[in-house]
């Protein structure tokens, strides 16, 4: 599961712009993921650059980078 | 605030906010729509812009600008450094959030309405007909229609995605940042510094860019598609440590900064991106105010004259595009074309350059340097260099 550390998180929604599946977002007040959304594909996990988003639980890295 | 619109523009920033003006002042019913709840924040840049850059499209204004900067100086991990420091103002360091909310200001002054607090979750497109905009404001949704859209929606442009476009980021096509507003330090006031080699970043650099004589935005960056993003803090702490000890940090800032990938995501129908939504942005250097700022206005302009022409949108987005082209084609270009090679450097490559940089700076007055030419000459005759880009350019 993507867990996102709410205490690093600086809200800058890199992430949001790498996500294939538009399963971050932001509202007023934090980051956000739709975890129904989310394939677990890492790539905001090796982009964000405080390191606040964490796989928790058993890591599945699926096609970590569609090229 | 009105159920149609001429133009809505989503995002306040300098393209947003560019482009609203000057629909604003031409006489269009503008709506201006910005999520956060004032525009410039949160603070994801270096605030570095040249003098042309700001120069051609706002008169600069003590107001927005925290320093003028006149020299630049390039440092290699245990090599050269090399300076250029002509006589005149070069560029400016801004206050980012004065700078948008000055920006936004002139709009409102000119008619434009502007939300703020409201985010953009949807749009709709149809042949022919309005652009339907979902709006939420205080988990209140609601929707509003316009003839034309510019979204101005930054790095994370949803709404250039929702619409259909490939606005697909790849790791290696992005860098990952982050910066720090560091005070209580001793920094030459007007001068740009950038520090490269492995010591600093793996295949990024780090900024110094003073917002006066006692602080300043240092961050570094690096591409996370061939190098670890749980390093990137350790380069900014080891330097800040290392150059200014006593320092302290008054935020911390961060960001994605996309690299060009050509004019594929300028728009479609009725919808047209600029700034950062369409990702143009230098890929060396991660420059994007200008480009904000420029294609905000080649937008509102090429729609302003398709409106008045009574053109196809087909036709507008044919024009927006070879605008920009001609205006900023070249060099983007350049930049995208030089990157792949510039972030694969050796210190041994970045001391070619320096050497290069020593001998044709000298001597140079600021107006007549293109750093897009200054790259590609580099590149492209520096003999150290030449195998790396021969084939390139």
């Amino acid at each position: 599961m993507l867990k996102i550390e709410l205490a690093a998180c600086l809200s800058c929604a890199g992430c949001i712009a790498l996500c294939p599946e538009a399963a971050l977002f932001l509202t007023s007040d934090s980051l956000r993921v739709n975890q129904g959304e989310c394939t677990l594909c890492c790539l905001c996990v090796k982009f964000c650059p405080v390191t606040a988003l964490v796989i928790d639980g058993k890591v599945r890295l699926l096609n970590s980078e569609k090229e | 605030m009105k159920p149609h619109y001429q133009i809505i523009i989503i995002g306040a920033g300098p393209a947003g906010g560019n482009a609203a003006r000057i629909a604003a002042e031409a006489g269009l019913d503008v709506l201006l729509v910005e999520r956060d709840e004032r525009p410039g924040l949160p603070l994801c840049c270096a605030e570095g812009i040249s003098v042309a850059g700001l120069g051609a499209f706002i008169e600069p204004d003590p107001v927005f600008i925290a320093n003028e900067i006149n020299g630049l100086k390039l440092t290699v991990a245990g090599g050269k450094t090399v300076s250029f420091s002509p006589k005149d103002t070069i560029g400016y360091v801004l206050d980012r959030p004065v700078f948008e909310s000055y920006l936004v200001d002139e709009a409102v002054l000119a008619g434009t309405d502007l939300l703020l607090n409201t985010f953009a979750k949807g749009i709709k497109l149809d042949k022919g007909q309005p652009a339907v905009i979902e709006l939420v404001q205080n988990n209140t949704d609601f929707t509003i229609e316009a003839d034309f859209v510019i979204a101005a929606d930054g790095v994370e442009s949803q709404i250039g995605k929702m619409a259909g476009l490939k606005t697909e980021l790849k790791l290696k096509e992005c860098e990952t940042a982050i910066q720090y507003r560091v005070s209580g330090i001793e920094v030459e006031p007007s001068v740009l510094q950038f520090f490269v080699g492995q010591k600093y970043s793996p295949n990024g650099y780090i900024w110094v860019f003073p917002k006066s004589s006692d602080c300043a935005n240092i961050g570094v960056g690096l591409n996370p598609g061939e190098a670890d993003n749980a390093e990137l803090r350790g380069y900014l702490d080891s330097f800040i440590s290392e150059n200014y000890p006593l320092g302290k940090v008054d935020f911390v800032s961060c960001g994605n900064v996309p690299k060009f990938i050509g004019f594929e995501i300028l728009g479609k129908e009725n919808l047209f991106l600029a700034g950062d939504a369409a990702r143009l942005i230098d890929s060396l250097s991660g420059a994007g105010i200008a480009r904000a700022l420029h294609t905000g206005k080649i937008a509102a302009e090429t729609i302003l004259e398709g409106i008045e022409q009574r053109a196809k949108c087909s036709e507008i987005q044919r024009r927006y595009r070879k605008t920009i082209e001609k205006e900023i084609g070249w060099d983007m270009r350049v930049f995208q074309k030089a990157y792949p090679i510039v972030r694969k450097f050796t210190e041994a490559d970045w001391n070619c350059l320096a050497e290069f940089l020593e001998t044709y700076l000298k001597n140079q007055k600021a107006e007549s340097v293109n750093p897009a030419a200054l790259i590609k000459s580099a590149l492209t005759t520096a003999p150290g260099l030449l195998r790396l880009a021969r084939h390139i350019f």
